[in-house]
């Protein structure tokens, strides 16, 4: 399958060994180095006659690594990283040469912060490989962090948090996420909480930047139409000289204590809309476990022909159903978010949804799991024709620290059974894994 | 990887070739627009839902099972009038699926029972409608450039669930019947095996019989009031439409320059004055962009600004904007910041080349408006072409500041006044 989809060079399938490198096993027909010098791991996969090269580098550093009244300081950092570096300061590039990379060339350039890691990513016409490398490269270490630039960003970032708190889905996914755990750090979310965005300092900020912005805690994709041994001598050229930072990385082990029942949380604020959300805990990506929940999650709100929107949606009690589950290295919490129709009760609606869900049974879902896993596979393939879609999936694997899961997906896929899925949904919705929200819409 | 367009008076194709492509993706798009009357609205709420539920032998169940068994996807929707069909599958699927897509255009069933279940979940949406401040802005900015019976008009809910209840099976057997008969824009990136599977698809499913019903084109009205505002109190930020209808269509000399000029005021990204100065140097909203919409071979658009505020930063954001709006009409663009743009819309070109959806998307807009491959190669050349000289006159020509429009949604009753106010200081 993958042979259809991705383009194997056939230099790259060669066993020659690159000065400065040290091979791993390929993952398909992606290859991974690591840049002895300073651990800095490199995928590339050659994608010819595109015209275009994408690179991706991710930081292993999230949402997860960030301690309370610190909450979203990996997402400010993320910011902070388009910002200026001395050598922006010394040839007098204002902006910064990331922004002004994209402002010159118009090339796609943006960043993303989740729960494991931080991800910055160009795509770009060939040509400009060499600088979009000495950006990258010049960033990871050497953006100017005071007070001065960090001010007008908060702004941003505030803005930016107005901008999703404003959603009631957001809003209450927040608490859903903060009520379903006691401990662990995924319970808060990514953008972290107003009242620390607002008590962020530049040395807060440059505490992160020196202990996780560095070689050996990150992994640099390149995926396009450039040869690998090109490419690989440019990535040893300009991070090559990067030095690690001497300290150790802690990796905070978080042990959420036991759930004992069904937790709840309300967000009441004056709107028309009213939401009912059921979160069940699930195992970390990539693991069997968590594609039984992924299908699961499918069988029971992922379309017209799913379970609770031929019980809810086609019955006029709610207008909408949807899911979210994330790719999180541990356990974390997805949800199922049921959009109420007018004069419906979130009660009723609670208590409809988990008594449907407690009567399935293998005759019911069989025919829905295989269609799910069959509409997964075809997203699959649809999203390996773009580079884009390349460097974000491999970016989740990568920080689950599963990279040679990667092509073995559709495999998973494969052995998943109805029984699989059935017993998932049965362990999910246990008491002892449950969080119940409810947004309750409120007259002004 | 070729790409062709042919025509003949029923449809149009146009073939992205990808030999061994392990999927394919199509689209059928059909200009369904007549008087855009309520009920014209409100049954381009009903019919998408209504052409997947159920055809020929298959019940929706039974239909709904036969497209995801194979892991594809059928997607129905209807945006200013015109429905798109957008078909996905592996190439191994692809085959199996347009026996269904075929059924489904042929003989669709529009059952009563789906009906009255289509129209409550139309209801149900028009509901949660009511806080979507961002759609509510653009659609009052549009209702105030043209007239009721403009494909852009939107009718309120109210009118629209009025007309529901008008709506039986035997009107969309009427509207269905007009999308059979109205010319398809059909496109598809696939190998050559599918690429004819689908042209003899669309040959059998096409109804050849020349349709009659009266179209009525752009009705653009006299300018009016320039600001319209409606109050969301439950929303933390007040969500903007800015805005001015452009009479030109995509064949006007103006347009390429019209565009380029819209690029850099607010091309999506970084690189635009707007986000430059509004988010980045102000910090003043998150995002700022701006946006040549709803321009066709025959019928003139709009351009748009899309932005929100904190109702506390409101004024400030609007003020921003104008100034800048204002700097652009009177000193235009400079010479660098043109060849910065030629740089930037050519690499935009180049990177349609690494997304098979942004490539066959492009592909499909031209077929739609017309072009051939000569055309559409031609009219992108221009974009290499043109002169900062007709960019700064078309500035001068349609981006008067003193005639935009302001739309807001969102918590605007503390300053209303305030935006009113400044709303005629400038416009």
């Amino acid at each position: 399958m993958s042979k259809k989809i991705l383009s194997i060079s056939k230099k790259a399938s060669s066993h020659k060994t690159l000065t400065g490198y040290i091979r791993k096993q390929p993952i398909g027909a992606i290859e991974e180095y690591i840049l002895t010098q300073n651990g800095l791991r490199v995928l590339f996969l050659h994608r010819p006659d595109t015209g275009v090269i994408t690179t991706n580098i991710t930081y292993f550093v999230g949402a997860r690594d960030e301690a309370r009244g610190e909450t979203g300081i990996a997402h400010m950092l993320e910011h902070m990283l388009f910002k200026p570096t001395a050598f922006d300061i010394q040839h007098k590039i204002k902006e910064g040469s990331a922004m002004h990379f994209e402002r010159m060339t118009g090339s796609i350039l943006n960043a993303n912060t989740w729960k494991d890691r931080t991800t910055y990513y160009f795509s770009y016409p060939k040509e400009y490989f060499s600088e979009a490398l000495r950006i990258e490269a010049d960033r990871m270490k050497n953006v100017i962090l005071t007070d001065a630039v960090l001010l007008p960003e908060q702004g941003n970032v505030l803005s930016e948090f107005d901008m999703y708190n404003g959603d009631p889905h957001f809003a209450l996914a927040v608490q859903m996420y903060s009520t379903a755990f006691l401990s662990h750090p995924y319970g808060h979310e990514t953008i972290g909480y107003r009242e620390d965005i607002e008590d962020y300092t530049a040395k807060k900020l440059q505490h992160y930047y020196q202990t996780y912005y560095r070689p050996d805690n990150a992994i640099l994709m390149i995926v396009g139409d450039i040869e690998r041994d090109t490419a690989l001598t440019a990535v040893r050229e300009q991070f090559g000289t990067i030095e690690n930072s001497t300290a150790v990385i802690k990796r905070h082990a978080v042990r959420e204590p036991k759930q004992e029942g069904v937790r709840h949380t309300t967000v009441a604020r004056p709107s028309t809309t009213n939401i009912v959300a059921i979160g069940i805990k699930h195992s970390g990506f990539p693991q069997k476990e968590w594609f039984n929940t992924s299908i699961a999650l499918e069988v029971l709100a992922g379309g017209p022909e799913s379970i609770l929107y031929k019980l809810l949606v086609d019955t006029g009690k709610a207008a909408q159903v949807g899911v979210s589950i994330e790719p999180t290295s541990e356990t974390n919490l997805a949800l199922i978010d049921v959009t109420l129709a007018p004069n419906q009760s979130h009660q009723s609606i609670e208590t409809e949804v988990l008594t449907t869900i407690s009567h399935l049974n293998s005759k019911t879902i069989d025919h829905l799991v295989k269609k799910a896993k069959a509409r997964m596979i075809t997203s699959e393939l649809f999203g390996r024709t773009e580079s884009l879609h390349i460097v974000a999936e491999l970016t989740e694997y990568a920080s689950a620290n599963a990279l040679e899961s990667y092509d073995k997906t559709p495999e998973l896929l494969a052995t998943i059974t109805t029984k699989d899925v059935l017993q998932t949904i049965v362990e999910s919705f246990k008491n002892s894994n449950l969080t119940i929200g409810y947004f309750i819409g409120t007259k002004r | 990887m070729e790409q062709n367009i042919t025509r003949n008076d029923h449809y149009s194709l146009a073939t992205q070739s990808n030999a061994n492509s392990a999927v394919v993706l199509a689209y059928i798009t059909v200009d369904t627009h007549r008087e855009n009357s309520i009920t014209d609205q409100a049954l381009q709420h009903l019919y998408p839902d209504a052409l997947l539920a159920g055809a020929g032998k298959f019940s929706r169940e039974a239909f709904l099972n036969a497209v995801n068994l194979l892991g594809a996807d059928i997607a129905v929707g209807i945006t200013d009038g015109r429905l798109t069909l957008t078909l996905q599958a592996t190439s191994a699927a692809f085959p199996k699926l347009l026996p269904l897509v075929q059924i489904m255009l042929t003989t669709p069933t529009f059952s009563a029972t789906e009906l009255e279940r289509i129209t409550l979940n139309v209801r149900n949406d028009l509901h949660i409608k009511q806080e979507q401040s961002a759609t509510i802005a653009r659609e009052q900015l549009r209702n105030s450039f043209y007239k009721a019976s403009d494909r852009r008009y939107t009718a309120s809910d109210k009118e629209i669930n009025a007309a529901l209840e008008t709506i039986d099976t035997t009107a969309l057997h009427t509207f269905h019947t007009y999308v059979l008969s109205a010319p398809w824009s059909c496109s598809i990136a696939a190998d050559e095996s599918a690429i004819t599977q689908f042209k003899k698809m669309i040959t059998r499913s096409k109804n050849t019989i020349e349709n009659s019903a009266t179209v009525k084109a752009h009705e653009q009205k006299t300018a009016a009031q320039a600001v319209h505002l409606k109050q969301i109190p439950s929303k933390a930020n007040i969500d903007f439409s800015i805005g001015i209808p452009l009479p030109i269509t995509i064949h006007h000399p103006d347009y390429v320059p019209v565009t380029f000029a819209l690029g850099v005021l607010g091309i999506p990204g970084f690189a635009g004055r707007l986000m430059s100065t509004v988010r980045h140097k102000e910090g003043l909203t998150y995002s700022i962009y701006a946006y040549a919409e709803t321009f066709s071979g025959h019928e003139h658009g709009y351009a748009r600004i899309m932005t929100f505020f904190t109702p506390e930063k409101t004024i400030q954001g609007l003020t921003a904007t104008f100034r800048e709006i204002k700097k652009f009409y009177e000193k235009g663009i400079s010479q660098s910041e043109f060849e910065t743009f030629q740089t930037i819309f050519q690499t935009r070109q180049t990177l349609l080349q690494d997304s098979l959806l942004k490539q066959l998307g492009d592909l499909h807009a031209f077929n739609q408006n017309g072009f051939s491959i000569e055309e559409m190669k031609h009219f992108k050349q221009q974009l290499g072409t043109i002169t900062r000289l007709q960019v700064n006159a078309a500035i001068k020509t349609y981006f008067n500041p003193s005639c935009f429009t302001i739309s807001g949604a969102g918590p605007i009753h503390n300053i209303e006044k305030e935006i009113r106010e400044f709303a005629s200081s400038v416009t």
